[in-house]
């Protein structure tokens, strides 16, 4: 199938999607995130704290390293991701999906 | 539930069948809608939702996940984990099906379309029946 000027353009924002998604789902798997909010105390922390702050939130910080991922993949070239195949996006966003369900499955058999 | 709507028209407008004609029962008038123009709205209302749930996810981090731990509910912990994490993955697919939904629609895209729409319905609605099984069981702020 040739690439029209639209699945080249799909295949970009694929990639991006799938590349912000990937990072997310390895930075949460990993725990590693870029910054940790204290929602007792309303306060943002590059390092984790002490137990004194409360329970943290690492969620908005596995986003930010997906958005951020997702975004320097559309600075790539164009013709690295025109000749991506149209169908890449949902099979992707279906195994992504597989994965989470894999690795949350652990809250279900304890 | 805009959200929910909205997208559950357009995906089930994905799987019907080309040259269908006029709708004559409920199924097939549920199916019978342009899905294009959905797609912004589908966009914006995903966000507006998302950005919702993550204002509320603080107060959720203190009161209710807390609460599951305490009480070792790990199942619905896992319920809400997954919730999360869909929610995530499908706000990074957003811009690939914002330009599936483009007109004039390229047919040689109906089945990513088709697919990554009811992938996105599907994520919507487990959002939110998890989200108000959760809620049933501790609600946030009682």
């Amino acid at each position: 199938m040739s690439a029209t000027p639209t699945t080249q353009r799909l295949g970009r924002w694929t990639l991006a999607a799938l590349v912000a998604g990937a990072a997310y789902v390895l930075a949460y798997s990993q725990d590693v995130t870029l910054f940790y909010y204290y929602p007792m105390v309303g306060e943002f922390h590059l390092r984790p704290q002490a137990d004194a702050l409360g329970p943290r939130i690492t969620y908005y910080g596995w986003k930010a390293i997906g958005l951020l991922a997702g975004l320097a993949t559309l600075a790539l070239p164009k013709r690295w991701t025109a000749r991506l195949p149209p169908d890449t996006v949902w099979i992707g966003a279906l195994l992504m999906t597989a994965v989470v369900l894999w690795h949350e499955s652990h809250w279900f058999f304890r | 539930m805009f959200l929910l709507g909205a997208l559950s028209h357009q995906a089930a407008s994905c799987w019907r069948r080309p040259g269908a004609g006029r709708a004559m029962t409920m199924t097939a008038g549920f199916m019978a809608v342009r899905g294009p123009l959905y797609a912004r709205a589908v966009v914006v209302s995903y966000l507006l939702t998302m950005l919702l749930g993550d204002v509320v996810y603080g107060p959720y981090r203190v009161d209710v996940k807390t609460m599951l731990f305490d009480l070792q509910l790990w199942p619905w912990n896992g319920v809400f984990e997954i919730k999360e994490h869909l929610v995530a993955l499908g706000f990074f697919l957003l811009l690939p099906y914002w330009h599936l939904w483009s007109t004039p629609l390229d047919p040689v895209l109906e089945r990513p379309r088709r697919l990554l729409t009811s992938l996105l319905a599907f994520v919507v609605w487990y959002a939110l029946i998890a989200g108000h099984l959760l809620n049933n069981l501790k609600g946030v702020g009682f």
